[in-house]
């Protein structure tokens, strides 16, 4: 089993930060540049470069109403500085946060490592599925299993419980639907999980007691 | 190879595995976890709305190897859903998420290129699931297995039953196996790889906006493919790399060709402008005001809710209150331009007001006020659009970019996901996609397009090559190559279409066309041959392709190529009839076979049951015409439900009558009103009469296009628009007719891809031949007025200033213009799809056997490009062609030949021919304005009675008029209120009319011709001063430039010379216009009367001879109530009763 990459390397992660403070905000030349160094991220790239530049232009706009109501260009223009100290000092951080949520530990797996994971678990590949898209409430997770499950990974419980914890992601690999919006993604708990897998009846007992 | 043939092939493979593995395929959901077995994927099934299918019905995870499914009732559906999973893990290799319209393996493989389906499935996602599809129905049931089952008798329904497998996919692979040729796997041909170093040059482009000009031949989609190549060796995300093509065809073939190099090219967006602006509107649809998945208008759909309406508009120019859609037909047409040219309806208004108040001559005046009428329809027309939530083809393209230009946020957000455009076929760009792309391309350093302005011939779409011209001017910094080896045509052949290029004004702004061939001279010059008479045309043409046949051309390498369609269809007959195969399915809705198909379908919504004309007529039933006589009065006199009546009206029929009509009830028993067209069509094509089984076992070339053209006509079925009331069935037939109507059925004639290697000499118009190549090209009317067609004018004309680039000349300057540069496109077009025989024609002769001049584009030619043929040899008609035979009738007594008849027949013999001596009837389509017709024409028989009493009492009229209205009149109608005003001012019309004169009963009056009598019945007589008589003719509709030439004037003048010497009038009322006017001498001359004299004795004989041909019409005949049924007609004689 390998160890878990929880994050994007952080060569990768110094290049987004630069792209994403460069003079002219996210632009297409400065993406494509940075997908080519890194194509096997280029998806989430895209999909940071893009939220990037919606939420850059949202907080254009909340700093232009706020000052608009009150104070003359002047204090505009030191809002807008301000604002955007704030929002460099911010923008590592939020990038961490983002790079951390698009990660999976599962996603390096290849078949094999997967399907040997879930003979380990006693479960069937489907059930992997399920905690490596984050399908399951993680508030119904029991202890023992998270501990199980590290056991099985070899991975830290504390990056177990990270990616657990952390929301709902699209199927590895599946790309974006350009003609939907996304939605909100349902879960299930534990049990319904652990029910609702294909699992032996002998199967569903012992997950259900860890 | 095909692509989805390749997909076929893996499906049929994997079948064939397990069943060799002892597997049982007749029990799918069995067969399907073998092969998920067999393939090591793990195969679950949860409960729909599991969380893990996230609202789809099935995923395949590639990673863990597991497909997913939701556990729903039917056992076939569920295995179906499997399958279409396990044809992802095969073929993409990737993970997928279906939802639920993503997955129906009833699909057929190529979308009828019609409506919606047009713009709708063409981005990379949808053609995945569309394989995915074609790969279930391979994989649960190979064609060759389906065949075999149904040729051993079989019918679809026991196949479905015995196989467990839903019905329709059954049938859809039964229409697949039987109708289309079987794939004949060719030789790959063994590419060498030549230094080019233009083609390089192109492909490795970087860093400034690129317009490449590819003249024909030199490899264009080669260069393209390249350039994509490059770039994702170059590690570019696929995703974001769009490439915008200009059919769906082509970027099926483009990604066809890309992802057999290299698999992740399945990521990239290849598809039409329309269909990414359909994809933009489907992301933004917020930003748009409109719903996530907004309702798609064709131009049937646009003129349907545009036709109540017009007639309630104030119109002058465009007032056709008859048949609104005549006039639509035209206006939507100048809407579309609008919109290509991203006008808006106030835009519109704004420059047809400006041209109005500065025009200087009435034609200018009355272009503007026919822009300004336009406009106010346009107004109207977006109003229906966002009422309805819906958009058009225009919008598509329009909204997009209008979006794009003004929320920059937007635009930024889209040029992040799509870094790296490609425009393939950029002369046919229009306006609004050059400026959709001009946004989209941001700095345009990665913007790549390529071209021929001189191949630009969809001018009458919008196009404009005028982009090619203006792209270092729309991207300052642009960098413009060409190619320049040409590796299709011979250098004699090259020097030809050559030649053409400095004359056209499509090379303005051009690099010059300085081509170099891969062969040196061939030795075989192109040729012009003359002919006597279009006749004589179409056998040389017969005698060249059997002499190149000789000379190891083969048929299907031979393509004949015309301007005009109608040409095309004389050809096709004329080699036809010299058992010549040709390859040419000709207008869909107008062959027999498809007439055919949708007689059967009226049969469901005509009482009166006319398409049994053509029912009866069919070899299957051979109902003589007698019997079909008595059927057509039996439901004329107790319409009602056809079909189970059918056994009721065969009392009394003769026995081979009888027989048919028994056939003709079993083959439609069982037929449920409420199913969709296809399944109605699929249980009489499949499970009734087999006629599959009968075409796709044939040898002929002929019987192989007929089952091509029903494969493409239930293809058409399938998929129907949702827009609009009524019954489906019958919309469907309004459909029909529309689409040929407005010309909309022309992407319908294409053949599909799996019949292109039939053994047939291919037939196509010029446009049709369009990135198309040939080892030998005939191409017939080289004559002024073929070769360039004539320019018609503009119904139309747009104000001045709406099409950029154009200010300061006139609407019809610049119409005329973009039409001599199309015509010139074509010409050089045609010239250049041949490879090594260029074969050129003419007619010395017209129709009427005037001399035709040959085509001004001949003299283009220098001495010695092309060798003059003398004395070109002929083939002549075989005896046993067939001949029209005339029709025996026995005339009633009481039968008269009365003048609107014989204007009917001057239209149509044949329309005359079902109308009047068959006695078919028609249902004709109600409209507000039909109804409001109906009540005026009834106010006019009234009329006529109370005229001859004395002077019509207003009140009295009015309490007449609205009698009729309760009864007839449009009640209820949105716009009811105005139809009624429009009918009082008829009726205010007519009463003006009638005030102080004296009127006569209305008697027949005769004339008499050497060809017969025609009876003329004036629609009122009236007595003047000094007994003179006046004979009156009422129009509801406009007077036309050409009124007084209709045969009807002529008959009221003869008629009357006969009965009252010279003391007659004749007067016309056209009640549109207000208008009452003497057809006098002036208006009608003797020498005119003198020629229709005679034309209409010779109608009169004819008519007794029992010769009734068609006359088809691209505009009367879609219009004709018996379009269906048209020119069947059963063998026999006609006694009348």
């Amino acid at each position: 089993m390998t160890q878990a990459q929880s994050n994007f390397p952080d060569e990768l992660k110094d290049a987004l930060y630069a792209f994403a403070t460069s003079a002219n905000g996210p632009t297409a030349q400065g993406l494509d540049e940075l997908t080519r160094r890194y194509p096997e991220f280029a998806s989430q790239l895209t999909d940071i470069a893009v939220e990037l530049a919606l939420e850059s232009a949202e907080s254009d706009a909340e700093a232009f109403a706020a000052d608009e109501a009150t104070s003359p260009a002047i204090s505009r223009v030191m809002s807008s500085f301000n604002n955007r100290l704030h929002e460099i000092a911010t923008l590592k951080q939020r990038l961490e946060m983002k790079s951390a949520s698009s990660a999976n530990p599962f996603a390096t797996l290849s078949r094999e490592t997967l399907t040997a994971l879930a003979a380990r678990l006693g479960a069937t590949r489907l059930f992997v599925i399920k905690l490596r898209d984050r399908v399951i409430d993680p508030a119904t997770i029991t202890a023992g299993f998270r501990s199980f499950l590290a056991e099985c990974t070899q991975w830290t419980l504390s990056e177990i419980n990270l990616h657990l914890d952390a929301v709902p992601v699209a199927a590895i690999g599946v790309r974006y639907k350009s003609k939907e919006k996304p939605t909100p993604q349902a879960r299930q708990t534990f049990e319904e999980a652990v029910r609702s897998s294909n699992l032996s009846a002998e199967q569903q007992a012992r997950l259900l007691r860890l | 190879m095909d692509a989805f043939e390749l997909i076929r092939e893996n499906a049929a493979g994997l079948h064939a595995e397990l069943v060799a593995k002892g597997h049982t395929a007749s029990r799918p959901l069995d067969f399907v976890a073998a092969a998920a077995g067999h393939l090591t994927l793990e195969l679950d099934w949860v409960h729909e709305g599991d969380a893990v299918l996230k609202g789809a019905r099935a995923f395949f995870d590639e990673q863990s190897g597991v497909i997913c499914c939701a556990e729903v009732a039917d056992e076939g559906i569920r295995a179906g859903l499997v399958a279409h999973e396990i044809g992802h893990a095969r073929i993409h290799a990737v993970s997928s998420e279906c939802r639920e319209p993503d997955i129906d393996p009833t699909r057929s493989t190529e979308a009828a290129p019609v409506g919606l389906q047009r713009v709708e499935d063409y981005g990379a996602r949808e053609r995945r699931e569309l394989q995915a599809d074609v790969f279930a129905r391979e994989f649960l049931l190979p064609r060759s297995v389906a065949k075999a089952a149904y040729l051993a008798g079989a019918t679809a329904s026991s196949i479905a039953c015995d196989w467990s497998l839903p019905i329709n996919l059954v049938r859809q692979q039964l229409f697949d196996a039987l109708l289309l040729p079987p794939y004949i796997k060719e030789e790959a041909k063994s590419y060498i790889k030549r230094e080019n170093p233009s083609q390089d040059r192109a492909a490795a482009h970087r860093a400034s906006p690129f317009l490449l000009q590819a003249g024909p031949g030199t490899g264009k989609t080669s260069t393209l493919v390249a350039r994509v190549l490059s770039l994702l060796a170059e590690g570019v995300d696929p995703s974001a790399i769009l490439v915008l093509t200009y059919s769906n065809r082509a970027a099926g073939e483009l990604s066809g060709r890309l992802t057999a190099a290299v698999p992740e090219a399945a990521e990239l967006w290849i598809g039409t402008f329309h269909a990414f602006g359909l994809d933009l509107i489907r992301r933004h649809y917020d930003k748009l005001s409109l719903p996530p998945d907004p309702a798609l208008f064709d131009r049937s759909d646009a003129i349907e809710v545009l036709e109540e309406i017009l007639p309630t508009l104030s119109l002058v120019h465009y007032r056709n209150l008859w048949d609104p859609a005549m006039e639509l037909r035209e206006i939507v047409n100048a809407i579309s331009r609008a919109k290509d040219e991203l006008v808006s309806p106030d835009r519109y208004r704004e420059l047809a007001q400006r041209a109005k108040d500065n025009a200087s001559d009435t034609k200018d005046r009355e272009d503007a006020e026919k822009a300004l009428e336009v406009a106010e329809v346009y107004a109207l027309y977006e109003k229906t659009l966002h009422e309805r939530r819906a958009v058009d083809f225009g919008d598509l393209i329009m909204r997009p970019t209008l979006l794009l230009e003004s929320d920059s946020l937007v635009a930024e957000t889209v040029r992040l996901r799509h870094r790296h455009v490609l425009v393939d076929e950029y002369q046919d760009v229009n306006r609004a996609s050059a400026k959709l792309l001009k946004v989209l391309a941001g700095d345009a350093n990665r913007l790549w397009v390529v071209g021929d302005a001189r191949q630009s011939i969809y001018r009458f779409r919008g196009a404009s090559s005028a982009n090619m011209a203006n792209f270092s001017i729309d991207y300052p910094n642009a960098f413009i190559d060409r190619l320049e080896m040409n590796y299709r045509s011979t250098d004699d052949i090259k020097d030809v279409f050559q030649a053409v290029a400095p004359h056209m004004a499509a090379s303005r702004g051009t690099l010059p066309l300085q081509l170099t061939t891969l062969a040196a001279a061939s030795g075989v010059k192109p040729t012009l041959r003359s002919f006597d008479n279009l006749d004589d045309e179409i056998a040389g043409i017969a005698a060249n392709v059997r002499s190149l046949e000789a000379q190891g051309v083969i048929l299907r390498d031979q393509a004949v190529l015309c301007r005009t369609n109608k040409r095309l269809n004389e050809i096709a007959s004329g080699l036809e009839a010299r058992g010549i195969a040709v390859l040419h399915l000709g207008s869909l809705f107008e062959r027999d076979e498809i007439r055919d198909l949708l007689s059967v379908l009226a049969l469901l919504v005509d009482p009166f049951g006319s398409s049994l004309v053509r029912l009866c007529a069919n070899d299957r039933y051979a109902i003589p015409l007698q019997d079909v006589y008595a059927v057509l009065r039996f439901f004329k006199n107790e319409p009602g439900k056809v079909i189970s009546r059918l056994p009721d009206a065969a009392a009394g029929l003769s026995a081979e009558g009888k027989t048919g009509i028994g056939r003709l009830a079993a083959d439609l028993k069982g037929i449920r009103s409420d199913a969709s067209a296809w399944e109605i069509l699929s249980a009489y094509l499949l499970d009734a009469t087999r006629l599959p089984a009968n075409l796709g076992t044939s040898d002929s070339v002929q019987d192989h296009m007929r089952a091509v053209a029903i494969w493409q006509f239930v293809n058409f079925v399938r998929d129907q628009p949702h827009i609009g009331r009524g019954n489906p069935i019958q919309m469907l037939l309004n459909r029909a007719r529309s689409m040929v109507l407005l010309a909309e059925e022309r992407d319908l004639r294409q053949v599909p891809p799996s019949a292109l290697h039939m053994n047939a000499v291919r037939l196509m118009t010029v446009h049709g031949s369009k990135g198309l190549e040939f080892d030998a090209v005939h191409l017939p009317g080289m004559t002024v007025s073929s070769f360039p067609s004539s320019w018609r004018g503009q119904r139309c004309p747009p104000p001045r200033g709406l099409i950029e680039g154009t200010e300061g000349r006139s609407p019809s300057e610049v119409g005329k213009a973009a039409h001599e540069e199309e015509e010139q496109c074509l010409f050089f077009v045609a010239l250049s799809r041949a490879k090594r025989h260029l074969l050129l024609s003419k007619s010395q002769t017209q129709p009427g056997g005037g001399n035709r001049k040959p085509s001004p584009y001949l003299e283009w030619l220098k001495p010695g490009l092309i060798a003059e043929v003398a004395n070109p040899e002929l083939m002549p008609l075989p005896p046993c062609a067939p001949t029209p035979k005339p029709i025996e009738v026995e005339w009633s007594a009481d039968w008269k030949l009365t003048h609107p008849k014989v204007g009917q027949f001057e239209k149509c013999p044949r329309r005359f021919f079902y109308t009047h001596v068959l006695g078919v009837g028609g249902a004709r389509k109600q409209t507000p304005f039909s109804q409001t017709h109906d009540c005026l024409y009834g106010f006019m028989e009234w009329l006529a009675e109370a005229r001859l009493k004395g002077p019509i009492d207003a009140a009295q009229a009015a309490v007449e008029l609205n009698r009729l209205w309760d009864m007839d009149g449009p009640k209820g109608h949105a716009f009811a209120a105005d139809y009624r005003a429009l009918a009082e001012s008829m009726m205010a019309v007519l009463l003006r009319s009638v005030e102080g004169r004296k009127f006569q009963a209305v008697e027949e009056l005769t004339v008499t011709l050497p060809g017969g009598r025609i009876v003329v019945l004036p629609d009122a007589v009236s007595v003047g001063a000094g007994g003179r008589i006046t004979l009156h003719r009422v129009r509801t509709g406009s007077k036309r430039s050409d009124e007084y030439d209709e045969l009807d004037y002529t008959l009221y003048h003869l008629a009357a010379q006969t009965k009252y010497g010279a003391g007659y009038t004749i007067e016309a009322l056209h009640l549109s216009d207000d208008l009452a006017e003497e057809v006098n001498a002036a208006r009608l001359s003797a020498a005119k009367i003198a020629t229709r004299r005679t034309k209409s004795s010779d109608l009169t004989a004819r008519i007794r001879a029992g010769s009734f041909p068609a006359d088809p019409d691209p505009v009367r005949c879609p219009r004709c109530p018996h379009f269906f049924i048209c020119d069947a007609v059963s063998g026999g004689a006609l006694k009348q009763s």
